[in-house]
């Protein structure tokens, strides 16, 4: 009888043994073949790891690395320019107070070079010993790829840059040119048509010239714009000792490019003839131009003076003038709706529009 | 009297129209130049009342470095006229302490303006 159930228990912690190992190979195996870098830290020493961190440094076997501190396998300072040494203290001292801690890291291989690595430590309490679980991901391909398109982001902005620059400077010449041959000419209708013209021109190189001051290249801040541009035209139209005011009202509204430039022409036109017919030679007037955000991409501007006011029996889209053609035209360009408002003094105007993408 | 001015300015229709203002404003137009090479001998030579420089001129030296050489070596008033306008540019602009600095497209009534006041405390 005690032979039998002695041969049984014998049996069944063979068993069990057979288990045990089979897990423990299969675990070391796990550990061992897997195409993650693992390596286990003790007492601020790497003790063990597997084949595929022998393989990343490029050392013919373990026992030439191991036991040592991390700091050895990297160079003497970090890239922050702190000392490997005290920084690797520092990680190591955060990933057990933490549970677990995920940094980049730069180690030196077996020749020499240094690379890129994400660092994942996970403390592990075992028995009375503390382990740290470490797992390196080279980041050498990532960040070649990351510099790759920073470095092409670079090139793009530089172009997009230059091609602002010339587009300005281009715009630049032409009214210089339209300027010149104003002057050659005295009578004074010829050289207003001529001054409208660079008035207009103006009103897209200064949208030009924002972008290129921009950080984003793609949009420009509206009230800076329109106070460059207005102040502009009664410094050209009425002197630069005029008695015009303004009244600018605009919430940091930045818009596109393609809302920009016909929204800017079409103020443009407005202002110029607020200008010339709304406030008389050097009469004081004021210019208010205020621009809301209704709702995303929907916009409100009213512009206007409060000069004597342009009679308008006509409606305005048989009226001839190239001003007031040019405003229909880029206010349904604006998909917008534009009216006339006659409660106030003067000259006024509201342009319901919506940004347009291109 | 009338004052004397010296245009530094590569392109040629900008230079015309700095001409054309320059006149307008009843002041002498002492040369026009489209880059720094002969600009010492100018400087010898003449009495220069104020300088209008370009940025991006032609030859070795751009707008800054004649700037350098010029308030080294014969000190003598400068406007800026500029298509840069970025931060940078701004800054090193700045570094060679010029009368005014103009940004492109120039506001015509401004620039004339300004260069009245100018003139005015050159006296």
């Amino acid at each position: 009888m005690e032979v039998e159930s002695l041969t049984k228990q014998l049996t069944s912690l063979k068993e069990e043994n057979r288990k045990l190992t089979e897990k423990s190979l299969r675990y070391e195996m796990l550990f061992e073949l897997s195409e993650d870098a693992i390596l286990v830290i003790e007492d601020n020493t790497f003790t063990d790891c597997n084949h595929a961190v022998v393989k990343m440094l490029g050392y013919k076997n373990k026992n030439q690395f191991l036991n040592t501190h991390p700091s050895e396998l990297s160079p003497e300072r970090q890239p922050d320019g702190q000392l490997s040494f005290e920084k690797a203290q520092h990680m190591m001292e955060l990933a057990i107070s933490n549970g677990s801690h995920r940094f980049e890291w730069i180690h030196t291989k077996a020749n020499g070079e240094d690379f890129p690595v994400e660092v994942w430590l996970s403390a592990i309490k075992y028995q009375d010993r503390l382990l740290i679980n470490t797992i390196w991901r080279d980041l050498t391909e990532i960040k070649k790829t990351e510099a790759k398109i920073q470095n092409s982001l670079l090139e793009k902005e530089t172009l997009l840059k230059e091609v602002h620059h010339r587009v300005k400077n281009n715009m630049q010449i032409i009214t210089s040119l339209l300027s010149l041959q104003a002057n050659t000419n005295n009578n004074h209708a010829i050289k207003e048509q001529f001054n409208a013209c660079q008035y207009r021109i103006n009103s897209m190189a200064t949208i030009h010239e924002m972008l290129y001051q921009s950080e984003v290249f793609s949009k420009i801040e509206y009230g800076s714009y329109l106070q460059q541009l207005i102040t502009h035209l009664i410094n050209s139209i009425k002197g630069v000792d005029n008695n015009i005011t303004l009244h600018l009202q605009s919430d940091d509204i930045n818009l596109n490019i393609d809302t920009a430039i016909p929204l800017g022409l079409l103020i443009n036109e407005i202002v110029t003839n607020a200008l010339k017919y709304g406030i008389k030679n050097n009469e004081a007037g004021i210019i208010s131009v205020r621009l809301d955000k209704v709702e995303d991409m929907h916009y409100r501007l009213e512009v206007g003076d409060n000069g004597v006011g342009i009679s308008e029996t006509n409606n305005s889209t048989t009226k001839k003038t190239l001003g007031l053609k040019l405003i229909n035209r880029l206010s349904s360009q604006l998909r917008g709706k534009f009216e006339r408002d006659n409660s106030k003094k003067g000259t006024h105007y509201i342009l319901n529009f919506t940004e347009l993408i291109s | 009297m009338n004052k004397k001015i010296l245009i530094v300015e590569d392109d040629f229709i900008i230079q015309m129209y700095l001409e054309d203002i320059v006149s307008e404003m009843n002041c002498e137009v002492v040369d026009t130049l489209e880059s720094s090479n002969t600009i010492e001998n100018i400087l010898k030579n003449e009495k220069v009342d104020l300088i209008l420089m370009d940025l991006g001129i032609r030859g070795e030296r751009d707008g800054v470095d004649t700037a350098k050489f010029i308030n080294e070596n014969y000190p003598t008033p400068i406007v800026f006229i500029t298509g840069n306008s970025d931060k940078t540019t701004t800054q090193r602009i700045e570094e060679v302490n010029p009368l005014l600095i103009v940004f492109k497209p120039i506001d015509e009534v401004q620039l004339k303006f300004q260069l009245t006041a100018i003139l005015k405390n050159l006296n």
